[in-house]
Order: structure tokens, then C-alpha cells, then sequence
């Protein structure tokens, strides 16, 4: 039986043979490592993206270099503590450690805890190991969110800026998600300002392509249909790119002889993807610790919506919807915001569904959007467009113009019937409401519990402003 | 003739040939530990620790890999220490068992069995354990001695054990596996067993380590699955027919262990023994019953209540136990948050989803809780009045209620009675002052007392008026002469005049209906009498007796009861929304 192939999904690849294309960022961290510039590296990039494959690579290639010697750290939330793993670490690969040299009691108390017994040691250690230290920080934010006071955080991000400024043979590199505030907020000139950063953005459709054929060939064979529709769902994003091969290769287990991905292959492997733990313990995890909820509810929003979103429906949201277009989850396109990554737009329909089996769960959230486009004179309820008579659209019109405002009887008429001069009481009063009856059933609208249309007895009819939305005409 | 299948129960597989059809997990687990940490994922008593079982035996023979069962530690420097004592004492082993060695060195990059390096010669380190540097190098080092092994840290159960901790101790512990998880110089894997996935992982900034391992999941058996599986549990002892295959899907609902229970009732029941035969749903039905009053099925599900269950979704079980139609989710408006409880159940494999609607899969549950209703014995009422209280929880007014409540309530009834024996007089009215009179007379009696009737006369009129009142009537008493009362009232004031008098009433204390109580009351003015007048003390009508009896008798029983029954209320009403409040800041968060 043939081996199976191996896509490292979702462990992080460990030797540059399975890294496809961070070449540039690859040389721009080997750079800043042997420039004497003294800068320190930063990969930056979105959860899933690679970063701690890229920093696999880099630790690799730098243990194999003859003058450098890797200390990978693992996180720790007090400076003290940082200065014992770096010089255990360092210690180790002079073939020491520091209870030989007598850094330690014997209770195993560090008795050189302060910055500057730190560089002298450090010192001491390197002229004995006779080589340069790499320092690798998997999450460094992560690592200061955890600090338990704003201060620690500051001391760590101090410390790094004493010791990539002290002549000491030792450089770092760190993996980062974001610039958290701790990072921002530190008195002294954030570190981050003056890194080199190797930025990890999701590949283009080419590149996409290339990744794909990259990993599968010569096992599969996939068809043009098959590539657009996976740069479609998983949108250049290694990890949900891969999410979807592996489905592929798990089930070529069953028939090893079909080698051909073609798009129905592809739309069974989402489905599949869907429902894998590991995808939803991821998404469900990203979304939890790094998506506000302004951030999600604009991700739901799109999700829901089959067509692209326009500025205008966003009013207020807008630097939500910024920054998810600035950490590539959404992508502008010329007739509006769009999911990056439709996989994820599937997934959170997913969670909404197995949520409105939760009688309360109908919170304002759930309320479809009612939004009358006067450019297009369409109406769409959510993703779905709504279907009105002429009489029905113009008394929504007049309604949604003035939002919340209550219009009396006569002024409605007035608007939706403009070629009869007078407005007859009762007569006209019950076609009115014979009309708002209609409208209502359309929208799936109640009196009682209304979402859209509200009735106040004797004052007039409103619409309800958080759940209506007006694109005025020459609008976006 | 060979001795057949054992079935396992409650013990799980230890044996390859023990274990049914988890082949494609198996292999899943396999295949994945040798690129990465791997997590089996499955509900409780799915079969996990099984599979683990079955893995290790898998990984002695391959010689590659070293299997190290991790304890359980408290904290993560004792992790650590767990982690380096495996690993040396499995070196040790090795190093000096030649047997072993040779299969540890059959692996493919172990032929050349122990590496002699530097370090090869070194004994552990006996230094404490200060940073994960540190224990990092020992673990290299302790990797050098065995070159080419992978260690596999098997950790059952890892969901409990982080619950065990505080919330900072389980960080760092996740934190310590995704760091050692990453290390690429590190032969290290892990093999984790959950029934859930911690809060923590899911919330956590940091990458869990659950993000970069392969999950293998574990799910009860379908219907055709399950059938298999009692077949070839029952090993020729005996046969199905179709309905009793139904049935025993409809008890354990392809839950590995809970078929087993069946399997293992029938087995010890009256069809027990080699002699085979065929068994019918009765039969099956019969053995539902006895596996659901079995100590083992008892303990299992009652730890899965006490652990893992919240009260809302043994609620929802008990809901759907209950009806055949099965529930929904807008039946069960009263519970948490009941979507995610809904899916939850059902991917644990105890509710099954049929339509919008969900039914009980595990229908030994109902039988179970038949059986611990019918040994439950009903304490006695002090008992349920005790137990009641502890069970509405940390507010201790509940208590106190239930002392404080039945004395309230006394007093309560007192002056409500208190109030209806003070009977107003209405005639007494004079013309010359304007007289108010009350007669007060206590509720109950016994035969020659000596009671106390209270007349409160008030002058409502404009001159001083001497009043003297005297009872002239008294059956069955003669003293009548000492106990009149007299002096003088003021315009606007009020005096209440006691007389004393012997009751006569049936023996025993009785309700005192003073019908022959009679009162003289003479109103003097200046000197001169002006009128006298001859008071019969009214009894009370017997409908009016019978209303404040009865009113008596509601606040005396009622008050004890419904005060802590609106307490509970309350509390189950705060307890409910909190936890809403607090799944709804988690999903939120």
C-alpha cells in the first residue's frame, strides 16, 4: 500500500523541504540575523498562517549554521524568568549550566536575577560557547497578555530593548499575531518599530495554485474548476487550504485509484472540513480570543450575505470592518466587502444554525436586516430578496425615509397613493392598513412582536430603525 | 475448543483481539503519531482509554516509539518531574534489559541501538528542576541515550486534570505541551484522552497545542454497527433475532459500554453459561433492567450526572426519557441555553435527533432512573424538610425560613384570631355620653379557669362619666361579687375594665364561646345613674367560627410551606440565569 501523503495538517512543518514559498521572508529573517545591525525579527501574521512553521525553518537553518546557536523559549510571564530559560539555555550549549558555574544555590535559586548580572553571564557564556545566540519567541503577544500586570509585560519588553541594544551576541526573533496594546503601550519606544517584520499574508490565486500542485502532485491530479474553488473556500489561507486537501486525502484511503480532484471532490471535502474537530476547535478558538464582537457580527453579516456588502450598509462599523479587511478575513471587491475566506463564512452559518434551536437565542442579532436599495428599487430581507407590489414598496419607502419617526395616516396615503387628492377617512384608512397587513405577511412581521413595522393606535405607523436599512438613491 | 470472547465489562480492552472495530481510529492514531501530538476525543465511557490501551501494545511491538503514561501531577513543575521520570525510568529499562533493547532497536532509525555521545554516560540530573530550558536539555539528553525512539506522553483523561487545577497552573501546563509539542529537536508526542474540550483551549490567546494536533473522534456506534458488535460480542454463546437486536440498540444506543452492560447481564443471567441459544427482545428487555439496577451501570451513570452533566441536561434527558415523541427546542424554554445543551447531548451520543425533534438514545437511562425511583425510600418529613433545604444550596435563608416560618405563622394566626374575638358592641351607646364598648374574651378555655374578659369602654361624649360594670350572670360560678369594675371616664378617653370570672366548659381545653357571659354595665353622670344596661357577650356566629378556624389553620400550615417553596423558586430562578449569564458571557467572550 502506498504511503499516505503527508500535508502536516495541522502541526506546523519543521524543515524548509515542507515550507512552500515564504522564500523572501525566509531570507529577510536570515538577514536580519547575520546583519550587524542588531534589529530583531518579527513574523507577523494571522492565527494559522505559519508563523510557527516559518520560525521551524529559521531554527533549523540556524542550527545548522556553524556560528549560531538556537534557544527556543518557551513562554514565561515574568522577567525574571525570561533571564533564567535564556541563560540555562545558553549555558547548556556552552556545555555548562548554572549551578556548574554557581549561578544557582542549591535549592536551585538564580542568584543573578537582575538585568545587569544577566549580561554579565550572558557574557561569560558566549565567549565560552564561542558562538551567537538565536533567542526564538513563539507568540511573543500572547506571551504579554498573559503577564499578569501591565508592568511585567513592560519590564519583558524592556529587557528585549536593553538586550538587542548591549553588544552581546544574541539576537531574537519573534512570532507575532498582533501588536497587542502591551506591546503599544510601553513607555520606551515599542521594539516593534524598529524590527524587521516578515508580514504572512494569504497567497494570491497563482500562488494558491501553485501551493496546491505543490502539495498533491504527483498523487492527485486537480482541475481548473477544482483550483478556483479551493482559492474560493479557503481564500490563500494555508491552514484552511490544507484543512480541505486533507479531507481529499483522507478519503482517497477508500479508493487510492481516484486521483483526479474536481469540484465536486472539492464541495465534498468542505462539507467534510466543516464538520472536523480540528477546523472547528480552531475557527472556534481565533474566534473567541481574536475577533471582537464587532468584528464577528460583521463576519456574520457577510456570511449570511450571498452578495457583497456596500460602505453604506455598514454605517458605523466601518473601522471593524477596516481592520478585518486590514487582517485579510474580509476582502474589498469594486461592488463591496466580501469573506475572504467562504469556508469560514460556511462554518459560522454552521455555529448559527446549531444555535436557533435555542428558543432565546432570537436576540436582535438574529433579525434579519430589512434593506430597501432606492437605486435598484430591491428589498432584501437578510440575503434573501423580497418581492413587493408597487403600493407595498412606496409605503416602505416612505417609511424608511424618515426611520423611527411615527407618520401619520394621511401622509402615508399621500405617498403611496399621490394621484388621489384627498384622503377619505375611514374609507382610505382601511386600505391603508389592509396594506401594512400585506407588507407585514411579506416580511413575516407581527403587530405584537414587530421587527420592521410598528403600529401606534391613533398616531401613525414607524419602522423599526435598528432592523432597517435605507441605500437612498445615488447612495454606494 | 476454544473458550470464547471475553467481554471486557466494566474493565476497559486491554487486548488487540478484545477490541471491535475501531480499526479506522486506530490506524487514524497511528499514522498521526508519527507527524504529530494527537488527541482522542470521545463522550464518557466511549471506549478512549481502551484505544489508548490498544496503541501502546501497537507502539511495544513497533520499537520505535516509547510509551510513557503520564500520573497525574498538581502542578506544572510536578508535570515536568511526571514527563523526566517516565522518560528515564523507560531509559533505564531499556539500557538494562536486553530483551527490550532488542525491540527498541528493531525500530528504523534505532538499529544502531544506544548512542554513545557525550552525554551518554551522564546520569540524570539530580538538580531541582528551575526552567523549562532545563528540562528541555534533560530531555535531549535522556533522547541522546535512545536515539531515534520517540517518546509518546499518554495523558488519560487531560480535560479532568486541567480542571483540577487553578486557572493560571492549567495555562502554563497547556503552554508547557504546545511549547514541548513545537520543539522541533524534541522526539517528543502526545497522546491526550478527552471527554471535553477545556474552556481554557477554547478561549485561550495563545495557540492551544489542540490546534496543531490531529483529533481522532470516537462516536457511539450506528444501529448496523452496533448490531455487529453484539453479535461478535456474544461469540456463538447465543443469537439475535432482529427484535432483540433493535431493543439492545434502543437501551445502549451504541454506546460500547452500555451494550456491553447488557451483554454482560444477559450473560450472567439466566442465559448465561456456554450453552447457546436464541435471544429474544424480552429476554434483552429483562437484561435492560437488571444492567440498569447493576452496581457498575449505577456508579457509571451517576457519575456522569455528579461530573459531567449540568443540571439542565440531565433535565433534558430525564424531559426526553419521558416523551415518546421526543422534545424540542423550544419546549424546553426553562433550561440553559438549550441549542448548544441539544447538540452537545447528541454528539455525546445521548440524544438522538430525529426531524426538528430529539429523543432519548440511551434508553437504559430511563430504565435507570425508574430503578432509582423505585429504591428510593421516602424519608421522613423532617428528613425532606432537611434535605430540601440543603438542596436549594448555599443560602442558608432557606433554612432559617424553615424554622423561623412555622413561628411567623403562629403569630400571624394570633392576632389574626385576636382580632376576631375582639367583639365590637354596637348598642352600647349611650344617650346621655356617647359610650363605645368592646368585650375581648380569650379563644380557648378549660373547665374552672379563671379567665379574663377585658371591656374597653371609651366616653366619646362631651362630660365625665363614672362606668362600673359587673358580670350578674355566670353559670356554674359564684364569685361574681369581686369582680366588679368601676371608675370614671373623661370625655375622649377610654378604659379598659377587667373581670374576672370561673368558665365552665366541657372537660379538656376547647374553644371558649362565652354565649353566658353576662355583663352589667351601669353609666353614671354626675352623681346620678343614667342608664344600665344588661350585656350579653354575642358568640360568635358558627359560620364565622368556621371561617376563622379555618383562616387559622391556612396560615399555621401554608406560611411554612409556601414561604421556602417561593425562596427555592428564587433561587432556582437566579441559578438559572446565572448560568445563562455565564454560558452567554463565555460564548460572548
Amino acid at each position: 500500500m502506498a504511503p499516505r501523503l503527508e500535508l502536516n495538517f495541522p502541526n506546523p512543518v519543521e524543515g524548509e523541504a515542507d515550507l512552500f514559498d515564504r522564500k523572501a521572508e525566509l531570507e529577510l529573517i536570515r538577514e536580519t540575523i547575520a546583519s550587524s545591525s542588531r534589529r530583531i525579527a518579527v513574523i507577523m501574521g494571522e492565527r494559522v498562517t505559519g508563523k510557527t512553521s516559518l520560525l521551524n525553518v529559521v531554527q533549523a537553518w540556524a542550527n545548522a549554521e556553524p556560528g549560531l546557536a538556537v534557544l527556543r523559549l518557551a513562554p514565561v510571564t515574568l522577567r525574571s524568568k525570561l533571564i533564567e530559560e535564556i541563560l540555562e539555555g545558553m549555558a547548556s550549549e556552552a556545555d555548562t549550566s548554572l549551578y556548574g558555574l554557581g549561578y544557582r544555590d542549591k535549592s536551585g535559586g538564580f542568584t543573578r536575577s537582575t538585568v545587569v548580572g544577566f549580561a554579565a553571564v550572558a557574557a561569560e557564556l558566549s565567549a565560552q560557547a564561542a558562538r551567537m545566540f538565536v533567542v526564538c519567541l513563539d507568540e511573543l503577544d500572547s506571551m504579554l497578555v498573559n503577564c499578569p500586570d501591565d508592568q511585567s509585560a513592560n519590564e519583558i519588553l524592556d529587557f528585549i530593548m536593553y538586550v538587542s541594544n548591549a553588544s552581546l551576541p544574541i539576537r531574537f526573533i519573534f512570532t507575532l499575531t498582533r501588536a497587542t496594546p502591551q506591546i503599544m503601550r510601553a513607555d520606551s519606544t515599542p521594539f516593534i518599530t524598529a524590527a524587521r517584520i516578515a508580514d504572512l499574508t494569504p497567497w494570491t490565486k497563482q500562488e494558491t495554485r501553485e501551493f496546491v500542485e505543490w502539495l498533491m502532485s504527483p498523487s492527485f491530479c486537480v482541475d481548473d474548476a477544482a483550483h478556483d474553488l479551493l482559492f474560493a473556500e479557503g481564500g490563500g489561507h494555508p491552514y484552511l487550504t490544507k484543512a480541505i486537501l486533507q479531507r481529499i486525502v483522507d478519503d482517497a484511503r477508500a479508493d487510492p485509484a481516484d486521483n483526479a480532484i474536481t469540484a465536486d471532490r472539492v464541495h465534498g471535502a468542505v462539507a467534510a472540513a466543516l464538520v472536523a474537530p480540528e477546523v472547528h476547535l480552531t475557527l472556534k478558538n481565533i474566534l473567541n480570543a481574536h475577533i471582537s464582537p464587532d468584528e464577528l457580527h460583521i463576519l456574520q453579516r457577510l456570511a449570511k450575505t450571498a452578495r457583497p456588502l456596500a460602505v453604506g450598509e455598514f454605517a458605523s462599523a466601518m473601522p471593524a470592518v477596516n481592520e478585518m479587511c486590514r487582517r485579510h478575513y474580509v476582502r474589498s471587491t469594486p461592488v463591496g466587502y466580501v469573506l475572504a475566506f467562504r469556508l469560514l463564512g460556511r462554518w459560522l452559518l454552521a455555529q448559527a444554525s446549531a444555535d436557533t434551536d435555542d428558543p432565546r437565542g432570537v436576540d436582535d442579532n438574529t433579525v434579519a436586516k430589512l434593506v430597501i436599495d432606492e437605486n435598484r428599487r430591491r428589498v432584501y430581507l437578510g440575503d434573501r430578496e423580497v418581492q413587493l407590489s408597487q403600493y407595498e414598496y412606496r409605503l416602505l419607502q416612505r417609511l424608511a425615509a424618515d426611520p423611527g419617526t411615527v407618520i401619520d395616516r394621511a401622509t402615508l396615503a399621500a405617498a403611496v397613493w399621490p394621484d388621489e387628492s384627498s384622503f377619505e377617512g375611514g374609507r382610505d384608512s382601511g386600505r391603508l392598513s389592509q396594506l401594512v397587513h400585506r407588507l407585514r405577511s411579506v416580511l413575516d412581521d407581527h403587530e405584537r412582536d414587530a421587527k420592521y413595522i410598528e403600529t401606534r393606535r391613533g398616531l401613525g405607523i414607524s419602522v423599526v430603525p435598528q432592523n432597517v436599512e435605507r441605500i437612498p438613491r445615488g447612495g454606494p | 475448543m476454544t473458550a470464547p470472547r471475553p467481554v471486557y465489562f466494566p474493565d476497559p480492552v486491554s487486548d488487540r483481539v478484545s477490541l471491535y472495530d475501531r480499526v479506522g481510529s486506530l490506524t487514524e492514531v497511528l499514522d498521526s503519531l508519527r507527524h504529530r501530538s494527537t488527541v482522542i476525543r470521545g463522550a464518557r465511557l466511549m471506549g478512549k482509554t481502551s484505544l489508548l490501551n490498544i496503541v501502546a501494545l501497537a507502539f511495544e511491538d513497533d520499537g520505535q516509539y516509547a510509551m510513557i503514561r503520564l500520573a497525574p501531577a498538581d502542578s506544572r513543575l510536578a508535570f515536568m518531574a511526571e514527563i523526566l521520570d517516565g522518560i528515564e525510568q523507560w531509559v533505564e529499562e531499556h539500557r538494562s534489559g536486553p530483551t527490550r533493547l532488542a525491540v527498541a532497536s528493531r525500530g528504523r532509525t534505532a538499529a544502531s541501538g544506544f548512542r554513545s555521545r557525550r552525554h551518554a554516560q551522564t546520569e540524570p540530573d539530580q538538580h531541582p528542576l528551575g526552567t523549562v530550558a532545563q528540562f528541555c536539555q534533560r530531555i535531549a539528553r535522556l533522547a541522546e541515550l535512545a536515539s531515534g525512539v520517540v517518546f509518546v506522553l499518554c495523558v488519560d483523561e487531560f480535560d479532568s486534570l486541567i480542571q483540577d487545577w487553578d486557572e493560571h497552573e492549567a495555562r502554563v501546563v497547556l503552554e508547557l505541551i504546545a511549547h514541548l509539542d513545537a520543539m522541533p529537536k524534541l522526539p517528543i508526542r502526545f497522546l491526550l484522552t478527552m471527554s471535553t474540550i477545556p474552556a481554557l483551549a477554547l478561549t485561550s490567546y495563545r495557540s492551544p497545542m489542540l490546534n496543531q494536533a490531529k483529533i481522532v473522534t470516537l462516536n457511539p456506534w450506528d444501529d448496523d454497527e452496533a448490531h455487529s458488535f453484539a453479535r461478535w460480542l456474544a461469540d456463538g454463546r447465543f443469537t439475535f433475532d432482529d427484535e432483540a437486536l433493535a431493543t439492545l440498540f434502543a437501551a445502549a444506543g451504541g454506546h460500547p459500554y452500555f451494550t456491553k452492560a447488557v451483554l454482560n447481564a444477559l450473560l450472567t443471567g439466566p442465559l448465561g453459561g456456554p450453552t447457546s441459544g436464541q435471544v429474544t427482545a424480552a429476554q434483552v428487555a429483562d437484561a435492560v433492567r437488571q444492567a440498569a439496577r447493576s452496581p457498575e451501570v449505577d456508579v457509571a451513570l451517576e457519575n456522569l450526572i455528579r461530573v459531567h452533566l449540568s443540571p439542565d441536561a440531565v433535565a433534558i434527558l430525564d424531559h426526553a426519557g419521558n416523551s415518546s415523541a421526543g422534545i424540542s427546542g423550544r419546549t424546553l424554554a426553562d433550561h440553559e441555553p438549550s441549542g448548544h445543551l441539544l447538540t452537545s447531548l447528541q454528539a455525546d451520543g445521548l440524544l438522538r435527533r430525529h426531524g426538528d425533534r430529539y429523543l432519548l438514545r440511551l434508553g437504559l437511562w430511563r430504565e435507570w432512573r425508574a430503578a432509582i425511583n423505585e429504591n428510593r425510600v421516602r424519608p421522613a418529613l423532617l428528613h425532606r424538610i432537611g434535605r430540601a433545604a440543603r438542596r436549594v444550596g448555599p443560602w442558608r435563608a432557606t433554612s432559617c425560613m424553615m424554622v423561623g416560618a412555622p413561628l411567623l405563622a403562629i403569630l400571624l394566626a394570633t392576632g389574626y384570631l385576636a382580632q376576631q374575638r375582639t367583639v365590637p358592641y354596637p348598642h352600647c351607646v349611650g344617650q346621655a355620653a356617647d359610650l363605645a364598648c368592646f368585650v375581648h374574651y380569650p379563644l380557648f378555655a378549660s373547665s374552672g379557669d379563671t379567665e379574663e374578659v377585658d371591656v374597653l369602654i371609651a366616653n366619646k361624649g362631651h362630660a365625665a362619666v363614672a362606668v362600673r360594670a359587673q358580670i350578674t350572670t355566670l353559670r356554674g360560678a359564684d364569685d361574681t361579687a369581686g369582680n366588679a369594675q368601676s371608675g370614671v371616664l373623661h370625655p375622649g378617653a377610654a378604659r379598659t375594665l377587667t373581670v374576672h370570672f370561673i368558665t365552665e366548659a366541657p372537660a379538656g381545653w376547647t374553644l371558649f364561646r362565652p354565649s353566658h357571659v353576662v355583663l352589667a354595665l351601669t353609666v353614671t353622670a354626675r352623681g346620678t345613674v343614667t342608664r344600665r344596661w344588661s350585656i350579653e357577650v354575642a358568640p360568635i356566629p358558627r359560620l364565622q367560627l368556621i371561617r376563622q378556624v379555618a383562616g387559622f389553620v391556612l396560615i399555621v400550615l401554608l406560611i411554612p410551606f409556601l414561604i421556602p417553596l417561593g425562596v427555592e423558586y428564587v433561587m432556582r430562578r437566579r441559578e438559572t440565569r446565572g448560568s445563562l449569564a455565564g454560558a452567554d458571557a463565555q460564548r460572548e467572550h
